[in-house]
């Protein structure tokens, strides 16, 4: 019940279109995090959890891909 | 010249209420000439005068207990009142030496305002919803306005 | 979430009452029949109770039974079951809410609860119930979804500012907006960290005064905000009761300055007594008239006449005026008479005449007495007994007309004062002047507070564009290093994390918002019926400062709590509720006490029948009033119904004895449209009169 999590998750993958793909699979990889902080944030609800260190680790598995596409495109 | 200073007017005392009544008398009252038309006793008495000439009513005698109304001096604030009383007595007798008997001269006058103050009262008493003053003048309209000549009329 | 079942013991006068919510999505209202002060609003709280606990109960509410006495133990149970359902699964839950307290006991105690999952194998317990039921029926929603049809208003009614956070936080909490503020925080916090962590890798002074920078920032925006936030509210406050004051000023400056009309009813009154004065001098001269010369002249007129005619004749005979004296007087002071005879005294002649002149003079003189006066007579008295002009009568009209000219005059300034005085009357005192003084007063405030509200702007504008530069550099001077790349990319990725769910919260807030509004225009106009040709009411919207405004005919704004009576206002509401649950798509039951109370046969209708289209579920609890004239489409949409009846109400309002005076309200299946012998009741006071007279 409560609120239609679908709406919201629609609006934000409306939103990550709006994001610079700044490697190939970025925005992907955006998406699938952002998902993941919707659900942690709904679980974080019903009963609270380290939430902040979850979004930490979701942030730097896409910051590490950044890196590592980056580093890549530079070398080859 | 006021031939009548020396003399008193003096009217019958069953007419004392109806001088009160219709003539304005209270100093620092505010008058209401409305309903009561006459200034002084003598204006009252000398309206009687003409009422009962202009009609043509035989002058009264005997007027029984009187009292003093006025004093004849007060005739002396309209010059032209001694003069008319003095003409109306020679115009009753025709007599120029009349002039000559001031007391024949009251008399005459009084005789008509015995003979018109009734018919004054008479006046005042029927004017019904009329304020006095209005009546009385709407009566003195009528009888001086010109008569309509009419054939045979006296004139 | 929709509601299944419902049972209360002991809450109040609801002691083994159960209602049954209808589950038929074609007939979904359920409506409880109950009379004023038969347990309606009892029930309504109850089921929040056990819903949200004893944050629903107003301040000093006990839920006690009322039969009790102090020293007594007071047994409260409430218990809903309903159903969640959730990606395609719908699960039902047991909730069990009580409470156990002595009666009297100055200690108030706290309820328990008890959740259970029912699933086929049986029930399963559930332990964390308040995280699960803050997820079920979230107590933020309480107020939208449990509308009591009074406080609903104050969506529309009391201070602005307050009806505007009232309307923000329900639209807020529908929208899931919280949780998505949340997450830009915590998305916010994990930046910090990372900064954090990249000035420790690398040691670049530079860097770490960046960070430091960016964390001052952190706190002062939040900071300035809240000032702005303030300070507009303040300013809203300020318009409102500026808008009102001026209004009054305007007012105040119709009915007029009390001074000046004071001042011109004096005047007045002097003209009319002005006025008055020269009445009684017209009456005077009037009055004079029957004492005047003319008049004496006029009515003695035969009399003088012939006088007249008597002096008239001795004139011409030479008797008067007589001038003989004088000019016998006037020779002796010569020395010769008329005749050229000289009358000098030293001649015998001379002499002579002279003694003779004396002698005549002598003779003269004793008849001279009398024509002396007569001659005076003849003079003085001419004007009265020759012909002349009778001019009395035109005196009398001219006097006559003076008089009643002065009159209407008179009587016109008499309707002019008394005009006048009923002004001054309306007047209250020194009303322009305070209601002048009381506008200028918010003006000034108003002109310190938006400047004000400008530079905390505009400072808020500055420090975000400092941050988002400062930001930048930070970025800039970690990639530099090869340490702080890695840092870098994660900065990186954040930023366009948080960048989505900033976006998505902007978009909830102003196109989700604008879809709620049109929603509940058309909800609203359905329910009071109006054509957008001749409607008086032309539309409804929530504007951007969150503000349920409401226009008529040429774009008015109209001010909901002066100019819509109160059917509309109530519709308005739950317009406004329904519209906001539809958009959100969040499903929960609507449950509404009275809301159709003041409403006519058609908006009654149209609000029921909107309510529930618009609805998922829909609860309403009506006093036989209200279901009078719904009878029809209840007939078609409600899909359960029962009546509670308050036995208390024999005789007076019910016919028959219900056999007990324990003060519990009792329940019958009785639909919108029957009567029985436990809930048959009087229509009127006046039926019950007769009853008892018969």
């Amino acid at each position: 019940m409560a609120y239609k999590d679908e709406k919201v998750v629609t609006i934000i993958l409306e939103q990550v279109g709006a994001v610079e793909e700044r490697c190939p699979g970025y925005r992907e990889e955006v998406q699938l995090a952002l998902a993941e902080i919707i659900q942690a944030e709904r679980g974080h609800q019903f009963a609270r959890t380290n939430i902040v260190s979850k979004i930490g680790d979701l942030v730097g598995r896409v910051g590490t891909y950044l890196n590592r596409q980056t580093v890549a495109a530079s070398e080859g | 010249m006021n031939p009548f200073a020396g003399s008193d007017i003096m009217v019958p005392e069953d007419y004392r209420e109806h001088f009160d009544a219709f003539v304005q008398k209270k100093e620092g009252r505010a008058a209401q000439p409305v309903h009561q038309p006459f200034a002084r006793n003598i204006d009252m008495w000398f309206f009687a005068i003409c009422l009962a000439v202009k009609k043509g009513l035989t002058p009264a005698g005997n007027p029984g207990k009187t009292y003093k109304a006025a004093e004849g001096v007060v005739l002396n604030s309209d010059p032209w009142r001694p003069t008319a009383l003095t003409l109306l007595a020679i115009g009753e007798t025709d007599d120029i030496t009349i002039v000559d008997r001031p007391g024949d001269m009251l008399r005459i006058a009084n005789g008509y305002a015995l003979a018109g103050l009734p018919e004054l009262l008479a006046l005042l008493q029927e004017r019904e919803g009329d304020t006095a003053l209005d009546y009385l003048s709407e009566n003195v309209e009528q009888l001086l306005r010109p008569a309509r000549p009419t054939a045979g009329a006296a004139v | 979430m929709r509601l299944v079942k419902a049972r209360f013991d002991g809450f109040r006068l609801l002691n083994g009452v159960e209602i049954a919510f209808s589950l038929d999505p074609t007939r979904n209202i359920t409506v409880i029949r109950a009379a004023n002060e038969s347990g309606k609003t009892t029930m309504l709280t109850a089921l929040q109770w056990c819903l949200f606990g004893e944050e629903a109960l107003p301040a000093g509410y006990s839920p006690q039974s009322m039969d009790l006495t102090t020293g007594q133990l007071s047994e409260t149970v409430g218990e809903v079951v309903y159903e969640v359902a959730s990606k395609g699964v719908t699960r039902k839950y047991r909730l069990i809410r009580s409470l156990t307290e002595q009666v009297g006991s100055p200690v108030r105690s706290k309820s328990s609860t008890q959740l259970y999952e029912m699933l086929p194998t049986g029930a399963k317990e559930i332990p964390n119930v308040e995280a699960h039921l803050a997820v079920h029926m979230p107590s933020d929603l309480r107020e939208v979804f449990f509308t009591d049809g009074d406080r609903a208003l104050s969506f529309i009614e009391g201070l602005r500012t307050d009806q505007q956070r009232r309307v923000k936080r329900a639209i807020e909490q529908l929208m899931g907006l919280p949780m998505l503020e949340e997450a830009v925080e915590h998305v916010k916090k994990v930046e910090r960290d990372v900064r954090a962590k990249a000035d420790a890798a690398t040691s670049n002074d530079e860097l770490k005064r960046t960070r430091a920078a960016l964390e001052a920032l952190e706190t002062t925006i939040p900071e300035l905000e809240g000032r702005l936030q303030t300070t507009t509210d303040e300013i809203a406050n300020l318009n409102d009761l500026y808008g009102k004051a001026d209004r009054e000023l305007q007012e105040a400056l119709k009915r007029g300055n009390r001074d000046e009309i004071a001042g011109e009813l004096r005047r007045i009154q002097k003209e009319r007594a002005a006025s008055e004065k020269r009445i009684r001098d017209a009456e005077g001269r009037q009055a004079g008239l029957l004492s005047n010369k003319a008049f004496a002249r006029e009515m003695l007129g035969g009399k003088l006449r012939a006088a007249g005619r008597l002096l008239d004749d001795l004139r011409k005979k030479g008797a008067i005026p007589n001038k003989t004296i004088p000019i016998l007087e006037d020779r002796l002071q010569h020395s010769d008479c008329i005749c050229g005879e000289s009358l000098d005294e030293h001649t015998p002649e001379g002499a002579r005449r002279r003694r003779r002149i004396g002698q005549l003079i002598e003779e003269s003189r004793d008849a001279d007495a009398l024509k002396a006066k007569v001659s005076d007579l003849y003079f003085e008295g001419r004007e009265l007994f020759s012909a002349g002009a009778a001019t009395w009568i035109s005196d009398y009209t001219g006097a006559f007309s003076d008089r009643n000219t002065e009159q209407h005059t008179y009587e016109e300034l008499g309707r002019a004062e008394a005009e006048l005085e009923a002004k001054l009357d309306k007047v209250k005192d020194d009303n322009v002047q305070q209601a002048r003084e009381m506008r200028d007063t918010y003006r000034e405030r108003l002109d310190e507070k938006i400047p004000l509200a400008g530079r905390l702007d505009q400072q808020i504008r500055q420090h975000r564009e400092q941050r988002v530069d400062l930001e930048k550099r930070f970025q800039t001077l970690s990639a530099r290093e090869e340490k702080g790349r890695r840092f870098t990319c994660e900065l990186t990725a954040a930023r366009d994390m948080r960048g989505v769910v900033e976006r998505a919260l902007e978009i909830m807030k102003t196109r989700e918002v604008q879809a709620v509004s049109l929603k509940m225009n058309e909800y609203f106009l359905r329910m009071i019926g109006a054509h957008p040709d001749n409607a008086l009411i032309q539309r409804a919207e929530i504007t951007s400062e969150f503000r349920i405004a409401v226009y008529g005919r040429n774009e008015r704004m109209l001010d909901p709590s002066m100019d819509l009576n109160g059917a509309s206002r109530r519709a308005l509401t739950i317009a406004f509720v329904l519209a906001l649950t539809e958009v959100s798509g969040v499903e929960a039951p609507n449950v509404i006490d009275t809301p159709l109370g003041m409403m006519s046969g058609f908006v009654k209708t149209e609000v029921v029948r909107v309510a529930s289209d618009a609805s998922a579920q829909l609860i309403l609890f009506l006093t036989h009033d209200e279901i009078n004239g719904c009878e029809a489409i209840l007939d078609a949409r409600a899909g359960e119904v029962t009546t509670i009846t308050n036995p208390l109400h024999f005789p007076r309002i019910l016919k028959n004895d219900p056999g007990t005076t324990a003060a519990q309200a009792l329940q019958c299946g009785c639909d919108h449209r029957s009567v029985c012998s436990v809930c048959d009741r009087y229509p009127s006071a006046a039926d019950a009169d007769e009853r008892e007279a018969a």
